[in-house]
């Protein structure tokens, strides 16, 4: 990640109401040249907005955009140097692949030659080469979208935009675009904006991930920032999955649940009887012999083989559900038995301390 | 009235028509009457006329000529019809009617009261119940349509004279029974034995008309007399022609001194030329000249002299009057059909209608003229002293009328009418 | 996804289809093959004494004698103001279509039929209004001299301005329904992919809105231009002596004229070049239907 003076793109405080309904509610965030940045969230947060508004289809109703410090806020689409690949790619039906790809060198008035040499090259970025004279109809899905791509990369743009490309494909598909969009961007070294709601997705292409709920960001980080440490319950329910339990402090370290357990957490310096909600990930309980000291007893209620892993549902005497996934190698535990589980007090998390402010400039990112 | 006839109630309706045409008197005026005066004392005299034996003599309805030796039913019918109470029994008239009666018309073309009066002097001379029934037409290309070659099912038309002799070489129409109509002689002297039907053979004139100029005198405040007002310049714009070749032709040959049915291609051409001149100043043609003359567009235009009095309803000040260089008139006729499947009760019809008092009822009601002689009588003098409806006779017999003029002529003002078109 | 080769239809499917066909091809028979083989027939024979009908010595003659030029001028007319009137309502109806497509939401249906309404009133009576509208003492010349704009009436009835207007007016909502179906068919996100991709918007309109709506705007063409050319009423009330059409000569030659075979080859003649025109404009229409 590079640190730059001037950030690629700057969003601050970028609102969007409709009516009474606020779809973006105060946005501020900076996304650095080269970075791979993913807006993550559920359908109605306000991600995809967002991203409209970046590309000039939508006109923010308060805030400001900018591009490499200038001022783009209520610039038309056609007037930025951003360009974007449409959810359902939005290929003219009526232009084969080639002209296509072409139609932004087109408009822009580029010579007829360096428009063909071009969109050769963005073909063959895409894997596409020699599909110039076919039509979208007559590509699959898959085909469809890497047009997509090749006709807004041949732009050069400063920023590519993307409205959830991968939606419309098979799980096996999207697997292999991710590698190939990851790819792409690196090669060509562009900003790319990201628009998703699957947090997987954003997990595995992602720099750094904003996610957003109601038109606000919750947490923006690195993947490994936001797994690791979910600042508020939504992002740690959201990214990854959790067993998430409510209780009060007990003592330093300690907090007895409102099943009557009591669990270690991450100390944070309260106050015995603070009422805390606390994220333990599923990976981070350990099964242990029920003799364990410590340990939290329970009963196996169903047991899945994953693969790669085991996942279990067990329930403690005081009627709490935890989730645990275990490594497939080790000790099974059938339905029914009795275990005990453990975890390190560092990966249990206490959350809804508030929300964090969101981390703005990069160097509080690299730090 | 024959005797086997309760004539108590029609005796009365009979007498009160006869009343009001003798008096001058419209319907509107007797409702009036009535209105004031009650009705028992409008009606006395009615009532007083009726009662009296023989009443006054009804004025000359017998027919003279015409009349066949012997029964003559037509002469019993008529008698009927003029509800004379004389007593004496007519002699039982010749052929029977037939049941039904079938007529095809344009609208309101009848008084009220033909085909009542009408029912009624069948049922008082013949004793039958005559179902009449009458379907409308709006024009005469429908009309003609319909009709066919054999009369398209109806008994009696009344198409346009000119077209009397193109109806009987499709043979469409047939002979009149003279026998059965010897009202003709009512005819005037002018109107029997027209150019197109010889003799009357076929036909019958009913009403007949003049075409002529309407202006509103609001907008051109002069006293016009000539047809060439219609190519005055200062009027460009606002002057409308009948939508009729032959109108239109016709009026132009008569102002250039030609006869209005010439064949002659050099006269024709004559015409054209000056109808080109006329045609950027023309605002419309249109055969519906209420429309045409009403909307205000149009200050002059040609149209036919009967329409004059409904535009005067709403051009308060609208004028007609026959070009001075001559004009156009023209008639309605009756005739049989020849597919008629009641022949007798055909014939029978039209006498009817050319007895004096019900041609004279029919013109009071459609304010037209009728070339009924007899009938002028009893025509309201509103209507006779109108010369736009009834114009100086001398000037009548100048006018011409317009003829078939076979298809070869017909074409050739066809070509140069279309000509016209752009 | 690839498209995978459909397999061909059953004997049993293909029999019911064209069950299925067999209503439209007896009425298209019955209503228009039929009477036009009849006027056919008709155009080939001649007039005979008493304007009667003889057909028994076919001939080409009729058709020979309605490629008189005196008839063209009047076949411009009705060429000129079908053209006019087929080029106003496209300009007219396309932003009313894109209008109801795009702004319309929930109440597109009842926008389209608003469209429709005045359909449900007779032709007729609505060239009658036009008729008190436009004339000398109408509604728009008192208007303008209430105003003050004018002093003495403005001509506009029984001219040229006054049938195009009438005409448009008739068939705006032939227009508007076949565009509005080609324009709402539009994917709304490709306009702004277009605008993306530095089109402005006037060349999004152009390079992807108007090529791809053009099935829509063939099919409107045609819908407007043939009847319109067939009209002879909306000249004949609204125009002048000007105005005369091919379709009011063609009713002359049967009802005044009283010539049938010739009324017919002129008007099988009319119908002719406009098939021909229809055929042409089709072709670009079936390659752009195949292509999409």
């Amino acid at each position: 990640m590079t640190s730059q003076a001037a950030p690629e793109i700057q969003l601050v405080d970028l609102e969007k109401r409709f009516r009474e309904v606020r779809a973006v509610d105060g946005v501020s965030i900076d996304i650095g040249t080269g970075e791979f940045f993913s807006l993550l969230g559920p359908s109605g947060c306000g991600k995809t907005t967002t991203l409209r508004m970046i590309g000039g289809f939508e006109l923010p109703t308060g805030g400001t955009i900018l591009l490499r410090g200038r001022d783009i806020t209520n610039d038309p689409p056609d007037k930025r140097p951003v360009n974007m690949v449409f959810q359902n790619y939005a290929l003219f039906p009526h232009l084969d692949v080639g002209a296509n790809v072409a139609f932004g060198l087109k408009r822009k008035g580029v010579a007829q030659d360096e428009t063909n040499r071009r969109v050769g090259e963005a073909l063959e970025l895409v894997h596409l080469s020699g599909y110039d004279k076919r039509r979208p109809n007559q590509l699959s899905g898959g085909q469809q979208q890497r047009v997509a791509l090749a006709r807004a990369l041949v732009n050069r743009p400063n920023v590519l935009l993307l409205d959830e490309p991968l939606g419309a494909l098979d799980l096996k598909l999207r697997r292999q675009l991710q590698i190939e969009l990851k790819r792409i961007q690196i090669e060509v070294g562009i900003t790319f904006v990201y628009v998703t709601h699957d947090q997987e997705e954003a997990l595995a292409m992602s720099d750094r991930i904003a996610v957003m709920d109601a038109g606000k960001v919750e947490q923006l980080g690195t993947p490994e920032q936001l797994y690791e440490r979910p600042a508020t319950r939504f992002v740690a329910d959201f990214i990854g999955s959790t067993n998430l339990m409510r209780g009060q402090v007990e003592s330093a370290g300690r907090v007895r649940l409102a099943s009557g357990e009591i669990v270690p957490v991450d100390d944070g310096g309260l106050s015995i009887g603070t009422d805390v909600e606390i994220s333990v990930r599923p990976e981070a309980i350990a099964l242990v012999s029920t003799s364990a000291v410590g340990a939290i007893e329970a009963v196996v209620e169903q047991a899945a083989y994953l693969g790669s892993t085991i996942s279990y549902r067990i329930r403690t005497a005081g009627g709490l559900d935890l989730t645990v996934l275990s490594p497939k190698a080790g000790i099974r535990f059938p339905v029914g038995s009795d275990v005990a589980v453990t975890w390190s007090p560092s990966e249990a998390l206490i959350l809804g301390r508030g929300r964090p402010e969101p981390a703005r400039n990069l160097e509080e990112i690299a730090r | 009235m024959n005797e086997r006839h309760d004539g108590s109630s029609i005796d009365l309706e009979k007498q009160l028509v006869r009343y009001m045409i003798q008096r001058r008197l419209t319907r509107r005026d007797m409702l009036e009457l009535i209105g004031k005066v009650g009705a028992a004392a409008a009606l006395a005299p009615v009532i007083a006329a009726c009662t009296s034996a023989a009443g006054s003599a009804a004025p000359t309805n017998a027919p003279t000529a015409g009349q066949t030796a012997g029964q003559s039913p037509a002469a019993a019918a008529s008698a009927s019809a003029s509800a004379a109470a004389s007593g004496a029994p007519a002699a039982t008239p010749g052929p029977q009617p037939e049941s039904e009666l079938r007529i095809y018309n344009w609208t309101e073309y009848l008084s009220e009261d033909a085909i009542p009066s009408f029912k009624e002097m069948i049922n008082a001379t013949y004793g039958v119940d005559i179902n009449v029934k009458t379907d409308y037409f709006g024009n005469l290309d429908e009309a003609y349509a319909k009709i066919g070659n054999d009369g398209g099912g109806f008994d009696v038309t009344f198409p346009t004279g000119v077209d009397v002799p193109a109806l009987l070489a499709k043979g469409a129409i047939v002979e009149l029974n003279k026998s059965l109509i010897p009202n003709i002689g009512n005819l005037g002297a002018e109107w029997s034995d027209p150019g197109y039907d010889p003799g009357n053979a076929h036909s019958v004139p009913y009403m007949w008309w003049t075409t002529g100029i309407a202006y509103d005198r609001d907008r051109i405040d002069e006293n016009l007399t000539s047809s060439t007002s219609l190519w005055d310049p200062r009027f460009a714009k606002h002057i409308g022609m009948l939508d009729d070749w032959q109108e239109v032709f016709g009026m132009t040959l008569i102002q250039l001194g030609i006869n209005a049915n010439t064949t002659d291609t050099a006269e024709i051409d004559q015409a054209y030329n000056r109808l080109a001149e006329q045609r950027p100043l023309v605002r419309v043609w249109d055969t519906n000249t209420r429309r045409m003359m009403t909307s205000g567009d149009v200050w002059i235009g040609q149209i036919w002299g009967a329409d004059l009095y409904r535009i005067q309803k709403r051009v308060k000040k609208a004028r007609y009057y026959i070009p001075e260089e001559g004009g156009v008139k023209g008639s309605d006729t009756m005739v049989v059909l020849s597919g008629s499947e009641h022949p007798v009760a055909a014939n029978l019809f039209i006498n009817h209608m050319l007895d004096a008092h019900v041609a004279a009822e029919n013109t009071n009601y459609i304010y037209y003229m009728g070339p009924n002689a007899a009938a002028k009588e009893f025509i309201l003098p509103e209507i006779l002293e109108d010369p736009t409806l009834n114009p100086d006779q001398e000037l009548v017999a100048r006018l011409q009328e317009l003829l078939d003029l076979g298809p070869a002529v017909r074409d050739e003002y066809l070509k140069r009418w279309h000509q016209l078109g752009r | 996804m690839t498209v995978r080769p459909t397999q061909p239809p059953s004997i049993v499917r293909r029999t019911l289809s064209g069950i299925a066909l067999l209503p439209g091809i007896v009425w298209l028979a019955m209503f228009f093959i039929v009477p036009l083989a009849m006027m056919f027939v008709v155009s080939l024979g001649s007039r005979g004494p008493a304007d009667s009908l003889i057909l028994d010595r076919p001939s080409l003659d009729n058709y020979a004698r309605a490629l008189d030029p005196v008839f063209l001028p009047t076949f411009w007319n009705s060429i000129r103001y079908s053209v006019a009137t087929t080029l106003l309502c496209l300009v007219i109806g396309y932003p009313i279509a894109y209008w109801i497509s795009r702004h319309g939401g929930r109440n597109k249906t009842l926008l389209l039929i608003i469209v429709m309404l005045p359909f449900w009133t007779s032709y007729l009576i609505r060239t009658y209004a036009w008729m008190t509208i436009l004339s000398d003492y109408g509604v728009v010349n008192s208007i303008l001299e209430a105003l003050g704009l004018t002093s003495e009436p403005i001509i506009l009835l029984n001219t040229d301005f006054s049938v195009i207007l009438g005409m448009t007016y008739g068939f705006l909502p032939f227009a508007i329904l076949p565009l509005y179906v080609s324009i709402d068919r539009l994917d709304p996100a490709l306009v702004p992919a277009a605008r993306d991709l530095y089109a402005s918007g006037r060349a999004a309109f152009l390079h992807v809105t108007l090529p791809l709506t053009m099935p829509g705007i063939i099919a409107a063409s045609i819908l407007t231009f043939i009847p319109a050319l067939g009209d002879f009423v909306t000249p004949d009330l609204l125009g002048g002596p000007e105005s005369t059409t091919i379709a009011k000569i063609i009713q002359e030659l049967f009802l005044q004229g009283r010539d049938w075979p010739y009324g017919a080859a002129l008007g099988f003649l009319v119908m002719l070049v406009t098939l021909g025109g229809t055929l042409l404009a089709l072709g670009p229409l079936r390659r752009e239907v195949a292509g999409t």
